[in-house]
Protein backbone atom coordinates (compact mmCIF):
# COMPACT_ATOMS: atom_id res chain seq x y z
CA UNK A 1 0.00 0.00 0.00
CA UNK A 2 1.25 3.47 -1.07
CA UNK A 3 2.03 6.42 1.62
CA UNK A 4 -1.00 8.37 -0.31
CA UNK A 5 -3.44 4.94 0.12
CA UNK A 6 -1.95 5.24 3.63
CA UNK A 7 -2.62 8.62 4.98
CA UNK A 8 -5.91 8.32 2.55
CA UNK A 9 -7.55 5.75 4.33
CA UNK A 10 -6.92 7.41 7.99
CA UNK A 11 -8.83 10.51 6.75
CA UNK A 12 -11.52 8.29 5.05
CA UNK A 13 -12.36 6.38 8.42
CA UNK A 14 -11.63 9.66 10.60
CA UNK A 15 -13.75 12.41 8.66
CA UNK A 16 -16.22 10.13 6.77
CA UNK A 17 -19.04 9.97 9.26
CA UNK A 18 -18.56 14.18 9.54
CA UNK A 19 -18.30 14.66 6.09
CA UNK A 20 -21.95 12.72 5.70
CA UNK A 21 -23.78 14.53 8.49
CA UNK A 22 -22.81 17.88 6.67
CA UNK A 23 -23.78 16.62 3.53
CA UNK A 24 -26.96 14.94 5.08
CA UNK A 25 -27.58 18.32 7.09
CA UNK A 26 -27.55 19.91 3.38
CA UNK A 27 -29.07 17.83 1.59
CA UNK A 28 -31.43 16.08 3.58
CA UNK A 29 -31.50 13.04 1.33
CA UNK A 30 -29.46 9.59 2.55
CA UNK A 31 -28.90 8.50 -1.41
CA UNK A 32 -27.80 12.33 -2.37
CA UNK A 33 -25.67 13.04 1.30
CA UNK A 34 -23.62 9.56 -0.25
CA UNK A 35 -23.01 10.94 -3.55
CA UNK A 36 -21.40 14.03 -2.22
CA UNK A 37 -19.23 12.27 0.11
CA UNK A 38 -17.94 9.95 -2.58
CA UNK A 39 -17.43 13.01 -4.62
CA UNK A 40 -15.69 14.79 -1.47
CA UNK A 41 -13.37 12.22 -0.81
CA UNK A 42 -12.64 11.91 -4.54
CA UNK A 43 -11.34 15.04 -4.71
CA UNK A 44 -9.17 14.42 -1.04
CA UNK A 45 -7.69 11.84 -3.24
CA UNK A 46 -7.10 13.61 -6.36
CA UNK A 47 -5.60 17.01 -4.21
CA UNK A 48 -3.78 14.62 -1.58
CA UNK A 49 -0.48 15.17 -3.45
CA UNK A 50 -0.50 18.59 -3.54
CA UNK A 51 -1.50 19.17 0.17
CA UNK A 52 1.14 21.31 1.63
CA UNK A 53 0.30 21.31 5.10
CA UNK A 54 -0.54 25.01 5.55
CA UNK A 55 -3.68 23.88 7.83
CA UNK A 56 -4.95 21.13 9.37
CA UNK A 57 -5.78 17.97 7.73
CA UNK A 58 -9.11 18.12 9.37
CA UNK A 59 -9.74 22.23 7.96
CA UNK A 60 -8.67 21.63 4.59
CA UNK A 61 -11.20 18.18 4.26
CA UNK A 62 -13.77 21.08 5.39
CA UNK A 63 -12.65 23.00 2.98
CA UNK A 64 -13.57 20.40 0.37
CA UNK A 65 -16.77 19.23 1.88
CA UNK A 66 -18.19 22.48 2.35
CA UNK A 67 -17.29 23.81 -1.55
CA UNK A 68 -18.79 20.24 -2.61
CA UNK A 69 -22.32 20.78 -0.52
CA UNK A 70 -22.07 24.58 -1.90
CA UNK A 71 -21.45 24.16 -5.74
CA UNK A 72 -22.26 20.03 -6.55
CA UNK A 73 -26.32 20.57 -5.40
CA UNK A 74 -26.82 24.09 -6.98
CA UNK A 75 -28.83 23.01 -9.74
CA UNK A 76 -30.88 19.87 -7.86
CA UNK A 77 -32.01 22.80 -4.82
CA UNK A 78 -35.65 22.23 -6.27
CA UNK A 79 -35.35 18.30 -5.52
CA UNK A 80 -34.20 19.26 -1.83
CA UNK A 81 -37.27 20.90 -0.74
CA UNK A 82 -39.33 17.86 -1.99
CA UNK A 83 -37.00 16.06 -0.28
CA UNK A 84 -37.02 18.14 3.28
CA UNK A 85 -41.27 17.93 3.08
CA UNK A 86 -41.65 14.36 1.93
CA UNK A 87 -39.78 13.69 5.55
CA UNK A 88 -42.31 15.49 7.50
CA UNK A 89 -44.78 12.60 7.07
CA UNK A 90 -42.58 10.08 8.47
CA UNK A 91 -42.51 11.55 12.08
CA UNK A 92 -44.66 10.27 14.42
CA UNK A 93 -46.68 12.53 16.66
CA UNK A 94 -45.44 10.40 20.02
CA UNK A 95 -45.03 12.98 23.17
CA UNK A 96 -42.07 10.85 23.80
CA UNK A 97 -40.26 10.99 20.36
CA UNK A 98 -37.22 8.79 20.54
CA UNK A 99 -33.19 9.43 20.15
CA UNK A 100 -33.72 8.39 16.16
CA UNK A 101 -36.98 10.64 15.93
CA UNK A 102 -35.52 13.85 17.23
CA UNK A 103 -32.46 13.57 15.27
CA UNK A 104 -34.44 13.30 12.45
CA UNK A 105 -36.79 16.56 13.52
CA UNK A 106 -33.18 18.11 14.37
CA UNK A 107 -31.64 17.28 10.64
CA UNK A 108 -35.20 18.94 9.29
CA UNK A 109 -35.01 22.29 11.21
CA UNK A 110 -31.25 22.47 10.04
CA UNK A 111 -32.76 21.98 6.58
CA UNK A 112 -34.75 24.79 6.88
CA UNK A 113 -32.04 27.48 7.30
CA UNK A 114 -30.53 29.09 4.23
CA UNK A 115 -27.62 27.03 2.73
CA UNK A 116 -24.32 28.54 4.08
CA UNK A 117 -26.19 28.66 7.67
CA UNK A 118 -26.84 24.95 7.42
CA UNK A 119 -22.87 24.64 6.55
CA UNK A 120 -22.02 26.70 9.31
CA UNK A 121 -24.38 25.09 11.61
CA UNK A 122 -23.45 21.71 10.87
CA UNK A 123 -19.65 22.62 11.72
CA UNK A 124 -20.47 24.02 15.28
CA UNK A 125 -22.64 20.91 16.11
CA UNK A 126 -19.32 18.74 15.30
CA UNK A 127 -17.50 20.69 17.72
CA UNK A 128 -15.25 22.57 14.79
CA UNK A 129 -13.91 25.47 16.89
CA UNK A 130 -15.03 28.83 15.26
CA UNK A 131 -11.29 29.74 14.18
CA UNK A 132 -10.86 26.65 12.01
CA UNK A 133 -14.82 27.58 10.68
CA UNK A 134 -13.57 31.20 9.33
CA UNK A 135 -10.52 29.44 8.24
CA UNK A 136 -13.00 26.90 5.82
CA UNK A 137 -15.20 30.19 5.02
CA UNK A 138 -12.45 32.68 4.67
CA UNK A 139 -13.74 35.29 7.09
CA UNK A 140 -12.96 36.32 10.75
CA UNK A 141 -13.30 34.42 13.75
CA UNK A 142 -15.50 37.76 15.35
CA UNK A 143 -17.99 37.16 12.12
CA UNK A 144 -18.34 33.59 12.52
CA UNK A 145 -19.29 34.20 16.26
CA UNK A 146 -21.71 36.41 15.30
CA UNK A 147 -23.51 34.18 12.87
CA UNK A 148 -22.67 31.25 15.30
CA UNK A 149 -25.06 33.19 17.61
CA UNK A 150 -28.09 34.04 15.40
CA UNK A 151 -28.09 31.07 13.49
CA UNK A 152 -28.36 29.04 17.07
CA UNK A 153 -31.54 31.15 18.12
CA UNK A 154 -32.66 30.34 14.61
CA UNK A 155 -32.49 26.74 14.89
CA UNK A 156 -34.20 26.95 18.15
CA UNK A 157 -37.38 29.07 16.95
CA UNK A 158 -37.73 26.11 14.40
CA UNK A 159 -37.33 22.82 16.86
CA UNK A 160 -39.73 24.89 18.46
CA UNK A 161 -42.17 25.51 15.51
CA UNK A 162 -41.11 21.42 14.81
CA UNK A 163 -42.70 20.12 18.07
CA UNK B 1 -29.53 27.13 25.94
CA UNK B 2 -26.33 26.55 25.97
CA UNK B 3 -27.39 23.00 27.83
CA UNK B 4 -29.97 22.32 25.19
CA UNK B 5 -27.30 23.35 22.28
CA UNK B 6 -25.04 20.32 24.13
CA UNK B 7 -27.93 17.45 23.87
CA UNK B 8 -28.55 19.13 19.77
CA UNK B 9 -24.75 17.78 19.19
CA UNK B 10 -25.65 14.55 21.00
CA UNK B 11 -28.42 14.24 18.28
CA UNK B 12 -26.68 15.77 15.24
CA UNK B 13 -23.83 13.23 15.92
CA UNK B 14 -26.38 10.04 16.10
CA UNK B 15 -26.35 10.10 12.27
CA UNK B 16 -23.77 7.73 10.58
CA UNK B 17 -22.57 6.88 6.84
CA UNK B 18 -23.79 3.25 5.62
CA UNK B 19 -21.57 0.39 6.81
CA UNK B 20 -21.18 -0.55 3.06
CA UNK B 21 -19.25 2.52 1.98
CA UNK B 22 -15.80 2.13 1.74
CA UNK B 23 -13.04 3.83 0.46
CA UNK B 24 -12.55 1.30 -2.47
CA UNK B 25 -15.41 2.83 -4.22
CA UNK B 26 -13.99 6.11 -3.61
CA UNK B 27 -10.59 5.75 -4.65
CA UNK B 28 -11.82 4.13 -7.83
CA UNK B 29 -14.52 7.40 -7.94
CA UNK B 30 -11.35 9.55 -8.12
CA UNK B 31 -9.25 7.35 -10.64
CA UNK B 32 -12.83 7.66 -13.05
CA UNK B 33 -12.80 11.57 -12.46
CA UNK B 34 -9.02 11.87 -12.98
CA UNK B 35 -9.25 9.70 -16.58
CA UNK B 36 -12.39 12.02 -17.54
CA UNK B 37 -10.19 15.22 -17.08
CA UNK B 38 -7.37 13.74 -18.85
CA UNK B 39 -9.71 12.72 -21.71
CA UNK B 40 -11.48 16.19 -22.10
CA UNK B 41 -8.26 17.36 -22.32
CA UNK B 42 -7.21 15.21 -24.93
CA UNK B 43 -10.64 15.36 -27.14
CA UNK B 44 -9.97 19.84 -27.32
CA UNK B 45 -6.46 19.24 -28.66
CA UNK B 46 -7.18 15.98 -30.83
CA UNK B 47 -10.03 18.68 -32.41
CA UNK B 48 -7.71 21.25 -32.77
CA UNK B 49 -5.02 18.60 -34.51
CA UNK B 50 -7.87 17.14 -36.82
CA UNK B 51 -9.29 20.66 -38.04
CA UNK B 52 -5.65 21.83 -38.71
CA UNK B 53 -4.95 18.55 -41.00
CA UNK B 54 -8.10 18.73 -42.80
CA UNK B 55 -7.64 22.56 -43.86
CA UNK B 56 -3.96 21.26 -44.84
CA UNK B 57 -4.99 18.49 -46.86
CA UNK B 58 -8.19 20.47 -48.01
CA UNK B 59 -5.77 23.39 -49.43
CA UNK B 60 -3.11 20.46 -51.08
CA UNK B 61 -6.23 19.09 -52.58
CA UNK B 62 -7.76 22.27 -53.85
CA UNK B 63 -4.49 24.00 -54.64
CA UNK B 64 -3.66 21.60 -57.43
CA UNK B 65 -7.34 22.85 -59.16
CA UNK B 66 -7.28 26.13 -58.28
CA UNK B 67 -5.41 29.12 -56.71
CA UNK B 68 -5.83 29.38 -53.12
CA UNK B 69 -5.50 32.48 -50.70
CA UNK B 70 -2.27 31.38 -48.17
CA UNK B 71 -3.50 34.64 -46.16
CA UNK B 72 -7.18 33.29 -45.81
CA UNK B 73 -5.75 29.47 -45.33
CA UNK B 74 -3.64 30.78 -42.30
CA UNK B 75 -6.27 32.77 -40.76
CA UNK B 76 -8.64 29.47 -41.44
CA UNK B 77 -5.46 27.86 -39.09
CA UNK B 78 -5.27 31.09 -37.05
CA UNK B 79 -9.06 30.71 -36.07
CA UNK B 80 -8.65 27.29 -35.60
CA UNK B 81 -5.92 27.78 -33.18
CA UNK B 82 -7.82 30.33 -31.19
CA UNK B 83 -11.02 28.09 -30.53
CA UNK B 84 -9.04 25.41 -28.93
CA UNK B 85 -6.38 27.78 -26.94
CA UNK B 86 -9.26 29.28 -25.78
CA UNK B 87 -11.32 26.63 -24.62
CA UNK B 88 -8.49 24.87 -23.54
CA UNK B 89 -7.80 28.66 -21.22
CA UNK B 90 -11.40 28.48 -20.18
CA UNK B 91 -10.92 24.42 -19.01
CA UNK B 92 -7.46 25.55 -16.93
CA UNK B 93 -9.31 28.70 -15.33
CA UNK B 94 -12.54 26.06 -14.53
CA UNK B 95 -10.19 23.87 -13.31
CA UNK B 96 -8.01 25.96 -11.08
CA UNK B 97 -11.44 26.64 -8.72
CA UNK B 98 -9.65 24.46 -6.31
CA UNK B 99 -12.19 22.85 -4.11
CA UNK B 100 -9.02 23.17 -1.23
CA UNK B 101 -9.79 26.94 -1.11
CA UNK B 102 -11.94 28.90 1.55
CA UNK B 103 -14.84 30.09 0.02
CA UNK B 104 -14.50 33.82 0.15
CA UNK B 105 -11.65 32.92 -2.18
CA UNK B 106 -13.99 30.86 -4.31
CA UNK B 107 -16.17 33.78 -4.68
CA UNK B 108 -13.54 35.55 -6.35
CA UNK B 109 -12.66 32.75 -8.59
CA UNK B 110 -15.67 32.26 -9.71
CA UNK B 111 -16.06 35.90 -10.56
CA UNK B 112 -13.30 36.27 -12.11
CA UNK B 113 -13.95 32.85 -14.26
CA UNK B 114 -17.43 34.29 -15.11
CA UNK B 115 -15.90 37.64 -16.51
CA UNK B 116 -13.75 35.43 -18.99
CA UNK B 117 -16.46 33.04 -19.95
CA UNK B 118 -18.83 36.45 -20.75
CA UNK B 119 -16.08 37.84 -22.48
CA UNK B 120 -15.06 35.31 -24.72
CA UNK B 121 -18.46 34.22 -25.76
CA UNK B 122 -19.80 37.70 -26.20
CA UNK B 123 -17.12 40.13 -27.81
CA UNK B 124 -14.87 37.37 -28.42
CA UNK B 125 -17.18 35.45 -30.39
CA UNK B 126 -18.33 37.79 -32.82
CA UNK B 127 -14.27 39.02 -32.99
CA UNK B 128 -13.81 35.64 -34.02
CA UNK B 129 -16.53 35.17 -36.31
CA UNK B 130 -16.02 38.27 -38.58
CA UNK B 131 -12.18 36.89 -38.80
CA UNK B 132 -13.38 33.34 -39.97
CA UNK B 133 -15.92 34.97 -42.31
CA UNK B 134 -13.06 37.04 -43.42
CA UNK B 135 -10.89 34.24 -43.66
CA UNK B 136 -13.43 32.15 -45.50
CA UNK B 137 -14.32 34.75 -47.81
CA UNK B 138 -10.04 35.22 -48.79
CA UNK B 139 -9.58 31.48 -48.86
CA UNK B 140 -12.90 31.10 -51.37
CA UNK B 141 -12.17 34.07 -53.45
CA UNK B 142 -10.72 32.14 -56.33
CA UNK B 143 -13.48 29.89 -56.45
CA UNK B 144 -15.99 32.80 -55.94
CA UNK B 145 -14.28 34.42 -59.28
CA UNK B 146 -14.78 31.58 -61.30
CA UNK B 147 -18.41 31.01 -60.19
CA UNK B 148 -19.16 34.55 -61.13
CA UNK B 149 -17.45 34.11 -64.64
CA UNK B 150 -20.78 32.76 -65.34
CA UNK B 151 -23.51 35.37 -64.96
CA UNK B 152 -26.54 33.91 -66.21
CA UNK B 153 -29.46 33.83 -63.77
CA UNK B 154 -29.40 30.61 -62.08
CA UNK B 155 -25.45 30.72 -61.26
CA UNK B 156 -26.32 34.25 -60.13
CA UNK B 157 -28.99 33.48 -57.78
CA UNK B 158 -27.21 29.74 -56.57
CA UNK B 159 -23.84 32.25 -55.35
CA UNK B 160 -26.27 34.87 -53.42
CA UNK B 161 -28.37 32.21 -51.86
CA UNK B 162 -25.30 30.49 -50.57
CA UNK B 163 -23.60 33.96 -49.51
CA UNK B 164 -27.16 35.02 -47.68
CA UNK B 165 -27.80 31.15 -46.12
CA UNK B 166 -23.60 31.98 -44.42
CA UNK B 167 -24.56 35.18 -43.29
CA UNK B 168 -28.04 34.13 -42.11
CA UNK B 169 -26.36 31.01 -39.79
CA UNK B 170 -23.34 32.65 -38.58
CA UNK B 171 -26.16 35.35 -37.23
CA UNK B 172 -27.95 32.77 -35.48
CA UNK B 173 -25.09 30.61 -34.39
CA UNK B 174 -23.37 33.82 -33.08
CA UNK B 175 -25.89 36.04 -31.00
CA UNK B 176 -28.66 32.66 -30.51
CA UNK B 177 -27.14 29.55 -29.80
CA UNK B 178 -23.79 30.75 -28.52
CA UNK B 179 -25.50 33.13 -26.00
CA UNK B 180 -28.16 30.91 -24.99
CA UNK B 181 -24.89 28.56 -23.63
CA UNK B 182 -23.61 31.84 -22.55
CA UNK B 183 -26.62 32.96 -20.37
CA UNK B 184 -27.18 29.48 -19.26
CA UNK B 185 -23.36 29.68 -18.18
CA UNK B 186 -23.71 32.37 -16.37
CA UNK B 187 -26.96 31.73 -14.78
CA UNK B 188 -25.25 28.63 -12.76
CA UNK B 189 -22.35 30.39 -12.22
CA UNK B 190 -24.07 33.14 -10.63
CA UNK B 191 -26.27 30.78 -8.55
CA UNK B 192 -23.36 29.39 -7.05
CA UNK B 193 -21.98 32.63 -6.52
CA UNK B 194 -25.09 34.14 -4.50
CA UNK B 195 -25.03 31.25 -2.20
CA UNK B 196 -21.52 31.96 -1.73
CA UNK B 197 -21.39 35.57 -1.34
CA UNK B 198 -24.20 34.78 1.73
CA UNK B 199 -21.03 34.47 4.41
CA UNK B 200 -19.57 38.23 3.36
Amino acid sequence: MSNKQKIFNVLFSEYKDWVYRLCYAYTRNEVQAEDLVQECFSKVWIHLDSFQHRSNYSTWIYRIAVNTCLMQLRQEKNNLVVYSDQLKENISEDDTPSIEEQSTKLYKAIARLPEIDRIIISMVLENVPQKQIGEVLGITENNVNIKVHRIKKQLQLLLLKEQ
Amino acid sequence: MEKDFEELKVLFQQKHISATFNEKVVEQKARNNLAILKRNHLKTIILFVITAIALFLIDEIASEKIVTSSYGFWILIGCSLYYATSKTYLLYRLNAIKPTDDTLHTIKQLKSYKKMNTGLLTYGEVVYTIVLTFGVYLYLLPVFEQMLLDKSKPAMAYFWCLGVAYICWILFYTFYIKRKRMNKDSQIIENYISDLTRIG
